[in-house]
């Protein structure tokens, strides 16, 4: 017998000892018959094509998974969904590197060093969810649920994990929203009820053609954009926005300018680029609105800048202009000049009269037009409100609002979907919510609603944070008291003891890094962390895990079923399915909310009721089927009316193919429509997505010119420029709930309010400044001299924080924001060209990064600038702020940033999670731009931390 | 020979133990309770170093399990980059991932001997415990064929062991060793890396 190996004889009666080998030894294979064996092997190679959604960016692309042995092979764009279109970007189709990541979180774990340390050990499922559910229930016996926070951090999937918190008791569930752009969202929210505006560019559309079909319509209308603070080009929330843009200026002569103080990817295919001082948006936009206002001359046609019909759909536009105009009588202390005229913008803003003139003359009478402020703009300031409120108002007069080729709404008429103030979501959510429960007032028992024990909402901060406030959260972990002001627990107190975060990195983007680390492990006099319970729930290594105390893998966006439907121009949903197992030991959150409930439960907690949770959802497709029960929920409006079959303004539920065909019934009392309801499957057999037609002018009845009242969504159903106002003897409009309590608890005016001296909410269009601003707010101009640069934000659409862990994207340059100004490095990569033999397998060599040679996260600023202050790029600086925090990083110099201000990106540097790739090991010469924004500067009315405020100033390292 | 093949299976299962996960009570006690090896070849004495550690007096046999896992999870797991990621796919593909066509031709090799993971599709099939667990079967098939005097069997299976261990695990190893070598890692598992080097890039001729 030819045998060869070596014998290891010498050890046998060594290891004949270890009995615990053969009693408790660990099998991961299992045999299989030869004929099993065979069939499986013969199964093999196979494709099949999934459809699927992306899920590394918040864009969540359709895509097309092609899967072989149970692995994702390839990935494609879901040609069939109007949002991408079939287009998949470089991010996108880079999945199997995170799927597939050797450094994903594949275990549940429990630390065992100090928060942050990194120390931890694997455990079991069962080990892991005993050690939460146990801490839950103690918590909640001994402070309330409400002490525990559950933040599902990215917006997706977070249904199931709202369902369980607001179930078990708490009402603070938030998502990552809260620290995205609310100041943004804020005006479409008063006005029309909804959130982001963005032009009429998702393309294409399915229109309603006069003889009964369908259209498949790929033209662009749109003659203008301004996009002010926005970069589409690389932050690709709003993916068709890109392609769009350059669809509509090829295809349609569109011109569109840019306002941005950097020199952005968008910019720099603009008609124009106006690079102001940072935090001057909304003085651009009351200029731009003042001089439309003032100019306007309806028997002109080089002058007919405002529609007026925009009236008839509209409440409360004379109390709003009156409101506007009355500020222009006074003299701005910070310049001497009367508000919003042109001459006051330009001084503020630091550009001329004439380009403010431009933009205002432009923007009107080139129509359709689209004003589009982003997260950079009205997004991450103190005083964005304003400038989202102003915005909204530029577009409506203009008649720009749902017309083809102007701005639509992106939220209010997409599905129905999850979440809260939705279909499903809101019902069974506000089943937990309204539920009854009394607390001890002053020694008192005082019975009230669950949502009333709410940290924000009742709270006495910010009450009409709709959308949550996260980055106040480092004070109550450090044991400040959630105080109750306003409702049925007026005068409650309770501490916050648990964290549960979702897909979020909030100690890096939380608010000011610095803050997140110092919260998260500060301790009371016995030594025991003040939070007494964090965890952290992922399919990413990311630095928020360093501080859990137990981590749990969850699947990856590939191995779970949800629904996508970002921000389309209809009602547009597509499935997320799950085209993989999930890997490893992770599980989907719908078993993750199975295991903890049952887990509760069986320590005795009788608020949850199996009947809502694991006997109902045995599987996540009847989750997710009843995420959208009803859908798409949405009225039978606009022009051309979607479904002329049907009675105009009745809600249309069911598949966009049983609606067509007429299986439908018809319920005149309810006003619906209701054809056969959407599931998972249904989606499986027809490419993944459902589709309904596309119509504009959704605010006015088809065939004549007046409001239909069942769309926008607000209380009057019409465009509402006042947003506290008597209809009969019933108070409406979006702030007057928020009043209401304010006045019933004796006018206690919430703290975010004080901070700007109102009162209460305002009844119409209001107005302050922005903080840390020398060239606005007069209370910061001490600062200017010392303080010389506004630092503003951005980010880097392929180096955020999860594709950070992707490492071939990561070398790609970007803006002055990312750039290859490596110190020399070695790492493992792959070898790029195979050596030897042909079939030689391909080998991952360590390999030396030359100085310069590998992109990381810079410090961008203008040549003049840098030239006086003796920088060069590559200059390593530390950038300072008035509050004495710095953070370090090398300079990027080019003409293509306005001089005074320096741009940071998002996440991009000083990243101290080793689960960072290659970004880890630059960690010391990259900055990390929270680390140097004001912990206590939150925006006054939805307390979101001023990312883009902040004033610094630079040295040499 | 049989005696051979029973010591070569018995080292397969105690490495596939050691690196399937953290090691538990039993086994450290067991381990504990073992007489160490005194020769001085690189198997024995890298066996000696963990029954030293298993043994070690005075130290709370709690304390130490705990201080195991947490370095096999530094070692193999997370939640920082884990230095020594477990698959081979990491180490042989041009990706650096896991499931990889590499993986998937592991696949094929343990259908072709009618094995399967037991954990198909979520575990990659190429995890050092599996294929240890693996060539652990191949060699019990083996011990199960030359007991039955079928030769022709016991033939077909070393061949299938020889070319797993030459045209797979020998490719890989070396660099998971040395991973695990530049780790700074608890003489643990420095011990068992040794062992399983030594186990699969050392080929001797057997004297039947």
């Amino acid at each position: 017998m030819d045998v060869s190996r070596r014998v290891f004889l010498k050890v046998t009666g060594t290891l004949t000892g270890i009995a615990a080998l053969e009693s408790s030894g660990i099998s991961l294979l299992k045999k299989l018959t030869p004929n099993e064996a065979q069939a499986m092997e013969k199964g093999m190679a196979a494709y099949q094509v999934k459809y699927s959604a992306d899920c590394m960016c918040p864009s969540e692309c359709g895509l097309e998974f092609w899967v072989k042995d149970g692995k994702v092979q390839k990935i494609y764009g879901n040609p069939h969904v109007p949002f991408n279109d079939g287009i998949v970007c470089a991010k996108g189709a880079s999945g199997m590197q995170l799927i597939y990541s050797p450094n994903r979180l594949k275990y549940p774990m429990i630390r065992t060093g100090e928060r942050g340390e990194g120390k931890f050990k694997r455990v079991t499922w069962s080990e892991a969810i005993e050690y939460i559910a146990d801490k839950l229930v103690k918590i909640k016996k001994e402070y309330g649920p409400e002490a525990i926070i559950m933040d599902t951090g990215d917006v997706t999937d977070r249904d199931q994990y709202w369902r369980l918190f607001f179930g078990f008791g708490t009402p603070n569930c938030v998502e990552h929203g809260s620290i995205c752009d609310t100041p943004r969202r804020h005006g479409p929210k008063l006005i029309v009820g909804g959130k982001r505006w963005e032009p009429d560019l998702m393309r294409p559309v399915y229109v309603r053609q006069p003889d009964g079909s369908l259209k498949k319509d790929m033209s662009y209308q749109t003659k203008f954009i301004l996009y002010c603070g926005w970069n589409p080009f690389v932050a690709t929330r709003i993916m068709y926005e890109n392609r769009g843009t350059v669809g509509a200026k090829v295809d349609n002569g569109c011109k569109y300018y840019v306002i941005d103080p950097s020199y952005s990817n968008t910019a720099s295919l603009a008609d124009k680029w106006i690079a102001p001082r940072a935090g001057t948006d909304n003085d651009i936009f009351a200029a731009m609105l003042r001089y439309i206002l003032e100019n306007d001359n309806q028997n002109d046609p080089n002058r007919k800048y405002i529609d007026w019909d925009f009236k008839k759909y509209s409440k409360g536009w004379d109390e709003f202009a009156a409101a506007f105009k009355s500020w222009w009588a006074k003299k701005d202390p910070i310049n001497g000049l009367s508000y919003f005229s042109v001459e006051w913008a330009a001084e503020r803003a630091g550009i001329t009269k004439e380009e403010i003139v431009d933009l205002a003359h432009t923007f009107g009478i080139t129509k359709p037009a689209a004003v589009i402020w982003g997260m950079q703009s009205p997004g991450h300031h103190y005083n964005g409100y304003p400038g989202s409120i102003l915005g909204v108002a530029l577009n409506v007069i203009t008649g720009n609002f749902d017309a083809p080729g102007g701005v639509l709404d992106t939220e209010i008429m997409k599905w129905g979907k999850g979440g809260k103030g939705r279909e499903f979501s809101f019902v069974e959510n506000a089943k937990f919510n309204d539920r009854k429960v009394k607390r001890m007032v002053n020694g008192k028992e005082v019975e009230g609603k669950q949502s009333e024990l709410n940290k924000d909402h009742y709270g006495s901060k910010y009450p009409a944070a709709w959308d949550d406030v996260v980055g106040d959260y480092p004070e109550f972990f450090e044991g400040k008291e959630v105080q109750i002001r306003y409702g049925a627990f007026r005068g409650y107190k309770y501490p916050i003891k648990a964290y549960i975060l979702r897909t979020g990195n909030s100690v890096v983007s939380g608010s000011a890094t610095w803050r997140w680390k110092e919260a998260l492990t500060a301790k009371d006099s016995k030594g025991n962390y003040k939070l007494a319970l964090n965890v952290f729930i992922d399919t990413l290594n990311l630095e928020s895990a360093l501080y859990a105390d137990v981590i749990l893998p969850e699947a990856s966006y590939a191995e779970r079923v949800s629904w996508s439907d970002i921000y389309p121009s209809m009602p547009l949903g597509y499935l997320r399915d799950a085209v993989i197992k999930p890997l490893h030991e992770s599980k989907n959150p719908t078993e993750i909310m199975n295991l903890l409930a049952k887990k509760m439960y069986e320590l005795g907690d009788r608020d949850i009721k199996p009947g809502d949770f694991w006997e109902r959802y045995k599987d996540e497709d009847t989750f997710a089927t009843d995420l959208i029960l009803g859908t798409p929920g949405k009225p039978n409006i606009g022009t051309p009316l979607p479904y002329p079959q049907y009675p105009e303004g009745y809600t249309l539920r069911g598949t966009p193919d049983s609606l067509e065909k007429g299986n439908v019934k018809i319920n005149h009392d309810k006003k619906e429509v209701v054809g056969e309801q959407v599931t998972p499957a249904w989606m499986r057999k027809n490419n993944g997505v459902a589709i309904w037609p596309m119509s504009w002018k959704r605010y006015k009845k088809v065939n004549s010119d007046e409001p239909n009242k069942v769309w926008p969504p607000t209380d009057s159903k019409m465009i509402e420029f006042v947003w506290d106002y008597k209809d009969g003897d019933k108070r409406k409009g979006r702030y007057s709930k928020y009043n209401a309590l304010i006045e019933k608890a004796g006018n206690e005016t919430p703290e975010g309010l004080k901070e700007i001296g109102f009162p209460k909410f305002p009844e119409t269009f209001y107005w302050f400044e922005t903080v840390w601003n020398p060239y606005t707010n007069p209370a910061y101009k001490k600062y200017a001299k010392d303080y010389p640069f506004q630092l503003i934000t951005g980010r880097i659409h392929h180096s955020m924080t999860g594709t950070q862990m992707v490492p071939w994207l990561g070398e790609v340059k970007a803006e002055g924001l990312w750039q290859p100004l490596n110190n020399e490095f070695e790492t493992d990569i792959p070898e790029s060209m195979p050596k030897g033999t042909a079939d030689a397998p391909m080998r991952t060599v360590k390999m030396k990064f030359k100085a310069n040679t590998y992109s990381v996260g810079t410090i961008w600023m203008n040549t003049g600038d840098a030239n006086n202050l003796g920088l060069k790029t590559g200059t390593l600086v530390v950038v300072e702020n008035p509050l004495g925090k710095s953070t370090k990083g090398k300079v990027y110099v080019s003409g293509g940033i306005r001089p005074g201000v320096v741009k940071i990106a998002f996440g991009s540097g000083g990243r101290f999670s080793p689960g960072m790739g290659a970004a880890y090991k630059s960690k010391d010469y990259t900055p990390d731009c929270n680390n140097l924004i004001d912990p206590k500067a939150l925006s006054p009315i939805m307390g979101q931390s001023a990312y883009a405020d902040m004033i610094v100033r630079i040295r040499k390292a | 020979m049989l005696n051979a093949i029973k010591s070569e299976q018995q080292l397969y299962k105690f490495l596939q133990r050691v690196f399937a996960r953290e090691v538990d009570a039993a086994f450290i006690a067991d381990l504990a309770a073992t007489q160490p090896p005194e020769d001085d070849d690189v198997v024995s004495e890298a066996l000696a170093r963990m029954i030293d550690v298993a043994g070690e007096e005075g130290k709370d046999r709690n304390a130490l399990l705990e201080e195991l896992a947490v370095e096999y999870a530094r070692l193999f797991i997370g939640p920082r980059n884990p230095p020594a990621i477990p698959f081979a796919s990491f180490y042989l593909s041009e990706s650096r991932a896991l499931m990889t066509d590499e993986t998937i031709a592991v696949r094929k090799i343990y259908l072709a001997n009618n094995m399967v993971v037991e954990n198909l599709y979520s575990t990659p099939d190429d995890h050092i415990a599996i294929e240890l667990e693996f060539l652990a079967h191949l060699s019990g098939a083996m011990i199960e064929a030359l007991v039955a005097g079928n030769s022709e069997r016991t033939n077909e299976l070393e061949n299938a062991r020889e070319l797993f261990i030459k045209e797979h695990l020998q490719q890989w190893i070396p660099s998971f060793v040395e991973a695990i070598d530049n780790a700074n890692p608890h003489p643990f598992y420095q011990g068992a890396a040794h062992i399983l080097e030594e186990v699969i890039m050392t080929q001797e001729p057997l004297s039947v």
